[in-house]
């Protein structure tokens, strides 16, 4: 990588693309944008690969990377409330929490969110996946704000129920 | 404010559908600690979710990254301040780092300041051999110990069997204190390890003919049983108190400790019979049977065996086991007394896998360290207590 080899930068976008998109996503709240963050990210990564001391890891220095870039680029204008930057926080340690069993976690939220109920099933996913806003699936399925609302948070709220044993479950690293 | 209203409010915060009268009670909710902890339970199914939903394609990324490399390449000479904010991108991260490990640090040492003054060792091979003239035997590392029928290097008890004769069984225990550990060669070729805090009794010799017999007093002990077609189809019976365990040439494990009030019997190869009074239960592989001290019933389980016999192997195996449980085996192995300040902490759920030749402050800084500050240990001398 230091070297500026392209095999390594393949590997790079193949092992963390996916999940530096999903990071940003979180931070930001919209798909396009989150791809953007990461791009610019990589670019970053490229112009500056002599630049990267190889004591840190790579993977944290990416993580960091799409924070500051989100807060440098896309934060811009407004300032970082209290309450935002305590979202902000919890991500980052919830990134750093699952980190080692996220491919397990993942796939468990997914047959989760399968699991909902047919209804907040929809509307969760027309939120989460679709990227519409609340009045906009509100519009769409001709139903109350209201209705909406109540949906999103059931399906949070099952699929936080679900996950909850998972998450008294501390896993502590493993040791050879 | 009621749980549901704040789930709500939490639900559209993520969203970024509340309005400021929401914002206002979230930011003012979230003050609390505790109902911090709440929050990051909503923003992990955030962020899990959008892992799941993302459909982010890589080979187009690596198109519009070329285009945009392109187009800064020409901007570059005028990115002075492009470069700053990656040297404070670095500059965060050294921090970033230094903070972690300072932490990493503080959580480690924690243990070990709070130990300097005493002196716990890690488990090792010893055993009490008991003749059958009542005369007691040490036996430990660098303690070797020959007689007619059996010898010992101070890890393990041989027994070889020298004749055919016909005599009277004279028995010999194997008693292994807290902290230790022991593997004997019965006469007959079975072998047997003993965890801490267990005894075994056992002839010093079969007699051709007679079911071969032993008793597990109390304790752990895993069992490779030689082969009841090398010994003209003897069979090989284990008694744990109210249990007995029949057997044809297999490996098992049976753990009774006297303060579990059950013994649970593992079979790993091979078939077992396993006997509560007068009920039998046939026990096939990766199956664990469990015995009540007050009752007849015997109840059959699947498990993970590897699990179950981690400790033959040298380690501790838990999976969402609660730290009540763990410091059992912990108390055993390094031989300590464990004292539950908060009952709460009883029933956090762990799981690893730890080699047993690690110290006790290891695995104690490993646990305090992943509790998130939830747990904490203090040890004096020989306690250790949970706060």
């Amino acid at each position: 990588m230091k070297i500026g080899n392209p095999k390594a930068y393949d590997y790079l976008m193949h092992s963390f693309y996916q999940k530096l998109c999903a990071y940003a996503y979180t931070l930001s709240h919209d798909h396009g944008t989150a791809e953007d963050i990461v791009q610019n990210v990589f670019v970053e990564v490229w112009l500056n690969k002599k630049n990267i001391n190889p004591v840190f890891s790579i993977k944290n220095y990416l993580y960091k990377s799409v924070y500051n870039e989100f807060i440098n680029q896309y934060r811009k204008s407004k300032p970082v409330y209290c309450l935002e930057k305590k979202y902000l926080e919890a991500v980052d340690i919830e990134v750093e929490n699952t980190y080692d069993n996220l491919d397990e976690l993942v796939k468990l939220v997914n047959k989760e969110i399968n699991c909902l109920p047919p209804k907040c099933r929809q509307i969760f996913l027309l939120n989460k996946k679709e990227g519409l806003s609340h009045i906009e699936i509100a519009e769409y399925l001709d139903v109350s704000m209201k209705t909406i609302e109540g949906h999103m948070t059931r399906g949070f709220k099952i699929l936080r129920d679900r996950l909850d044993d998972k998450m008294k479950t501390v896993f502590f690293i493993l040791f050879g | 404010m009621k749980k549901s209203e704040i789930q709500k409010i939490i639900v559209k915060f993520i969203n970024q559908e509340a309005n400021s009268s929401e914002l206002e009670s979230l930011n003012s909710w979230l003050k609390k600690e505790n109902n911090q902890l709440f929050f990051s339970q909503f923003v992990k199914i955030e962020y899990l979710t959008a892992l799941n939903m993302g459909n982010y394609n890589v080979d187009k990324a690596k198109i519009t990254i070329n285009e945009k490399l392109k187009n800064s390449k020409r901007k570059q000479r005028s990115t002075f301040f492009k470069r700053v904010s990656i040297v404070a991108s670095v500059v965060t991260l050294l921090g970033f780092s230094v903070f972690h490990y300072i932490n990493f640090n503080r959580a480690n040492n924690s243990v070990q300041d709070r130990t300097a003054i005493s002196d716990i060792d890690v488990g090792s091979s010893k055993a009490i051999l008991t003749l059958n003239n009542g005369e007691e035997v040490s036996l430990g590392k660098d303690k070797n110990y020959t007689s007619d029928k059996v010898k010992s290097n101070g890890e393990k008890l041989l027994y070889h069997q020298d004749d055919k004769l016909r005599n009277e069984l004279s028995y010999n225990y194997l008693t292994v204190p807290r902290g230790g550990e022991f593997f004997v060669q019965l006469a007959d070729g079975t072998k047997v390890w003993l965890n801490s805090d267990s005894k075994l009794k056992y002839p010093e010799r079969f007699n051709s003919g007679e079911p071969r017999e032993v008793e597990l007093v109390y304790g752990e002990a895993y069992f490779e049983v030689s082969p009841s077609t090398k010994h003209d189809g003897d069979a090989f019976n284990v008694i744990t108190k109210n249990q007995e365990v029949n057997v044809l040439g297999t490996h098992f494990n049976i753990k009774a400790y006297n303060e579990d009030n059950k013994i649970a019997t593992t079979l790993v190869e091979g078939r077992v019979n396993v006997k509560n009074g007068e009920v039998i239960k046939l026990l096939k592989p990766n199956q664990q049977s469990l015995i009540n001290a007050n009752s007849n019933a015997i109840e059959v389980i699947e498990v993970d065996v590897m699990r179950e016999i981690a400790w033959v192997k040298g380690m501790f195996s838990f999976n969402e086991e609660s730290l009540e449980e763990m410091m059992k085996v912990l108390s055993r192995w390094y031989n300590v007394d464990v004292i539950f300040e908060s009952t709460k902490s009883k029933n956090y759920q762990f799981t690893g896998v730890l080699e047993r030749t690690r110290t006790i402050q290891d695995f104690l800084g490993l646990i305090e360290a992943t509790s998130e500050g939830e747990v904490h240990f203090e040890i004096t001398e020989k306690k250790v207590i949970i706060k």
